[in-house]
């Protein structure tokens, strides 16, 4: 019997920036954006996405003048993470 | 997605994020291995020249040259934009050993100064241990156990200027060969 994939998480940059985010302690960001290699813009959008389930918390700071948005995973984000691969593994069985 | 497409996505980020981070984690325990290899050397041949005790305050130099040549030589070399768990759990095994070396040498250093080497190679060889755990690589761990153990063995036997090379010798075992280890395997 195949799970029901998150929809929320079954997008390649949603995806990818939570798979970063549940290996780090926390990452701003450009050090996203340089590492899914996608557009601000999208980026963006998709953090937001990610900000309102709850499944990241987004915080915005300054280091010196610049603006500096920290995203990290909250323990929601962490649990659909998991049941997301957990779905993933009864596909692939 | 597929859930193949799905599957690669999680590894390649999870594989590059880790790769970033491993790149240069040897050269923090390669610069300090051979700060204390310096300083245990100067402080031998100052000792065996000059018979005089007070060189084993140049023992308290270790932190204060270390922390801003550490500064200076790793800024560079620190991943910008995230922080790991991995990594912030070994600075702050580091951070604690400073301060209990210090703050033991300086304890000691009033009741039971010829303590004071082996105290502090104890727990040189248990912060060289727990990282090693943390990483789970043996080699770490078993230069840990050896430095703790060996010697402080080591520094209670030999009681001449010598035991001072045991700390030469700690900083080899336990920091230099083992950075130099991590940072060839993560290349």
């Amino acid at each position: 019997m195949f799970k029901k994939l998150d929809p929320l998480l079954h997008s390649e940059l949603r995806l990818a920036v939570m798979s970063l985010l549940v290996e780090l302690e926390e990452a701003d960001f450009v050090y996203l954006r340089e590492n899914t290699q996608a557009t601000a813009g999208n980026l963006s959008v998709q953090l937001d996405k990610l900000s309102v389930a709850g499944y990241i918390s987004v915080e915005k700071t300054f280091e010196g003048k610049k603006p500096r948005t920290i995203c990290r995973i909250t323990p929601v984000g962490l649990r659909a993470f998991e049941s997301y691969v957990d779905a993933l593994k009864s596909y692939l069985k | 997605m597929t859930p193949e497409q799905s599957l690669k996505v999680i590894s390649d980020a999870i594989a590059k994020s880790r790769k970033d981070f491993e790149r240069n984690a040897g050269t923090p325990m390669i610069l300090w291995g051979v700060i204390v290899l310096i300083f245990s050397i100067v402080i031998w041949l100052l000792l065996r020249t000059t018979d005089n005790l007070m060189w084993n305050f140049l023992w308290f130099g270790i932190p204060v040259a270390g922390w801003p040549l550490s500064h200076l030589f790793l800024k560079n070399k620190e991943i910008r934009g995230a922080r790991n768990f991995v990594n912030d759990t070994i600075g702050q095994i580091w951070i604690g050993y400073g301060i209990f070396a210090v703050a033991t040498a300086v304890a000691l250093s009033f009741v039971a100064a010829e303590h004071i080497g082996a105290i502090t190679i104890v727990l040189l060889g248990y912060g060289a241990a727990m990282t090693g755990m943390v990483l789970k690589n043996r080699f770490i761990t078993i230069g840990g156990f050896i430095t703790g153990i060996g010697g402080a063995v080591a520094l209670c036997v030999f009681r001449t200027y010598d035991a001072t090379l045991v700390f030469s010798v700690a900083s080899v075992v336990s920091l230099i060969l083992p950075g130099i280890m991590m940072n060839r395997n993560n290349r």
